[in-house]
């Protein structure tokens, strides 16, 4: 569908079982100015919509993966006028297998919580604009996942856009002159003859690529059937994707390390980074689960960077229990004068890092500085509940649950450093806290 | 979270003859039974739609008053700057209760819903009523409130 109509005219379903997100999402889709939506609260009434009605735009919205089987449905078995309508979900999840799932059963785009207009009227408009071919094979119907022609690619052109004699060609026309390739990435034993490319050429490609480099299973079968040359473009083009996750990493330990960024400014400039690191990771995940000669490879390199994201898990803790700490006695001091509720504030900021400490290994795999940071803190929250300073903010079951948890997780900490060998080294402990 | 007071709502009295400038204007009385529902749900995404709800009331902060000070500009409204005063005194007591919240304060968000229904009520009858009649369907841009924000940067569907 071309999207040359204003938003007012285009009519679109939306599907939400939630009553406070369906509201919350309908005042959203009618602010960007979608001027016709009907409403399903559940997937069957959706089902019966599709069968009689056309849209324009199909949104979903939730947290379960059911909405899987509806776009399965529009995407295989629906009427031919529905089957190509760009299909949006709005999700809190961004886990790589959700997103996977969603693009191998066609999905058209992801539109992640917490919403702003600007986002969804940026998605919407991409999803009705979406300039990808249209693809219709037995094993995947959808958009194209693959979002970008690679200048390097070898392997038969069977796009609509590659044109009619396209369908035919199997074998390149011609190789540019043998180089190294032009990747820093070790590359792992296998064919030496992998198609070589300028370093520009790679860089250039590093730099417009990011997130839009889905590899799509019509490239696998011919990778599969075409043998080393193909093979090794594709290894190429995964590498980059790779070399782009290790980027992003560096990037956002940056961003981390700033000493001049204030943690608000860094929580919104890791944001989309962070996002685009997770779907990187996913890819290099599923390179690991080709079962091909370059698996191991990319088995590695997924580990490599889910130490390195260990790493920026114990740096946002370091700095978060630092503040924390910090903000805390203050309270503690009375060198603040809004120090009410400051017990239940502390508490709740410990809730947060105490997710992240549960996945870093808990209080054992934490440094002994950032383990007696934790200490204070939970001393400073029961200081600061024993003086009521949680009055009005909680009652008096949940102050009673505050002061238990506290109480635990101090002794906890205590005790851990009590039984710390001397001998074991902050490098050693930092180096455990960093292992996936 | 019950609330004490009934909920103000957009009545036709309220209107200023300008029909974007009064769906803004009903979009701002939305804040607060919306806020109030997900405040009341056990819903596993309530941060979210907590967090979402407050971005758009920046977004509304930010192009409804875009919105009210680009046309009382475009035709020399004389009390233009004294109307900016108070949008960015309103602007700044929101940003103030969020950027709280966000620092832990989670109980503050409470108050939010109410605050901004008494504040645009007050806003219309006191400062907006002065340019009635002045701006119009024909003077005020029309376009969905999202679109006069900043163009967002181009970024990634996936």
């Amino acid at each position: 569908m071309s999207h040359s109509r204003p938003l007012k005219e285009i009519s679109c379903l939306f599907i939400c079982s939630t009553r406070e997100m369906r509201n919350l999402l309908a005042r959203v889709i009618q602010q960007v100015g979608i001027g016709n939506v009907q409403e399903a609260r559940d997937l069957d009434l959706a089902k019966q919509l599709v069968r009689t009605n056309n849209f324009d735009l199909i949104i979903w919205a939730g947290s379960d993966q059911d909405y899987l089987d509806l776009l399965r449905h529009i995407r295989y078995e629906a009427r031919e006028n529905i089957r190509k309508t760009p299909f949006l979900c709005v999700t809190s999840r961004s886990d790589m297998n959700f997103l996977i799932e969603g693009r191998d059963a066609g999905i058209t785009g992801f539109l992640t919580m917490p919403l702003t207009l600007r986002d969804t009227l940026r998605k919407v408009n991409a999803a009705l604009d979406d300039p990808r071919e249209f693809v219709l094979t037995p094993s995947y119907v959808g958009p194209t996942r693959r979002r970008k022609t690679l200048q390097e690619y070898f392997g038969p052109r069977r796009r609509a856009e590659d044109g009619p004699t396209s369908q035919l060609q199997t074998t390149p026309t011609a190789l540019p002159a043998a180089s190294e390739p032009a990747i820093a990435i070790k590359a792992p034993q296998g064919p030496t003859d992998r198609p070589p490319g300028s370093q520009e050429t790679l860089i250039n490609i590093l730099e417009d690529q990011l997130l839009s480099d889905w590899q799509d299973d019509e490239d696998e079968e011919a990778v599969e059937a075409n043998g080393p040359i193909k093979h090794s473009a594709n290894f190429r083009r995964r590498a980059q994707v790779v070399r782009e996750a290790f980027r992003l990493v560096t990037h956002i330990n940056e961003i981390l390390l700033d000493p001049n960024g204030s943690p608000e400014s860094s929580k919104s400039r890791i944001s989309e980074p962070f996002n685009r690191l997770l779907n990187l990771m996913a890819l290099v995940q599923a390179y690991g689960k080709n079962n091909d000669e370059d698996s191991d490879f990319f088995k590695e390199k997924y580990k490599e960077i889910m130490n390195s994201m260990s790493n920026i898990s114990a740096n946002l803790l370091a700095g978060g229990l630092e503040r924390t700490l910090h903000q805390s006695q203050k309270m503690v001091n009375d060198e603040t004068s809004s120090s009410l509720g400051g017990a239940y504030k502390t508490y709740s900021k410990m809730s947060e890092y105490e997710a992240l400490i549960g996945l870093l290994g808990g209080y054992p795999s934490l440094t002994t500085a950032m383990l007696d940071q934790v200490k204070q803190i939970w001393e400073n929250v029961l200081l600061l509940a024993e003086r009521g300073d949680s009055l009005g903010v909680l009652d008096g079951t949940d102050e009673k649950k505050m002061r238990q948890v506290a109480s635990e997780r101090l002794v906890s900490a205590q005790t851990i450093l009590r039984e710390r060998p001397a001998a074991d080294s902050q490098n050693a402990v930092l180096q455990k806290m960093r292992q996936p | 979270m019950a609330s004490p007071e009934p909920m103000l709502e957009w009545t036709e009295d309220l209107s200023v003859g300008v029909d974007s400038i009064d769906e803004d204007h009903q979009a701002f009385f939305r804040v607060e039974p919306m806020l109030e529902e997900i405040l009341a749900s056990s819903d596993s995404a309530r941060s979210m739609l907590i967090e979402s709800v407050l971005n758009i009331l920046e977004e509304y902060v930010e192009g409804h008053f875009l919105r009210e000070q680009q046309a009382l500009a475009a035709i020399d409204f004389p009390g233009l700057a004294v109307h900016i005063k108070a949008h960015d005194k309103f602007a700044e007591k929101v940003r103030a209760i969020i950027k709280d919240y966000r620092q832990g304060n989670l109980a503050v968000v409470e108050s939010l819903g109410p605050l901004i229904s008494d504040w645009i009520t007050n806003h219309i009858k006191t400062m907006d009523r002065q340019y009635l009649g002045l701006l119009t369907n024909e003077n005020v841009d029309k376009r969905p409130l999202v679109c006069l924000l900043d163009d967002p940067e181009d970024d990634l569907e996936f």
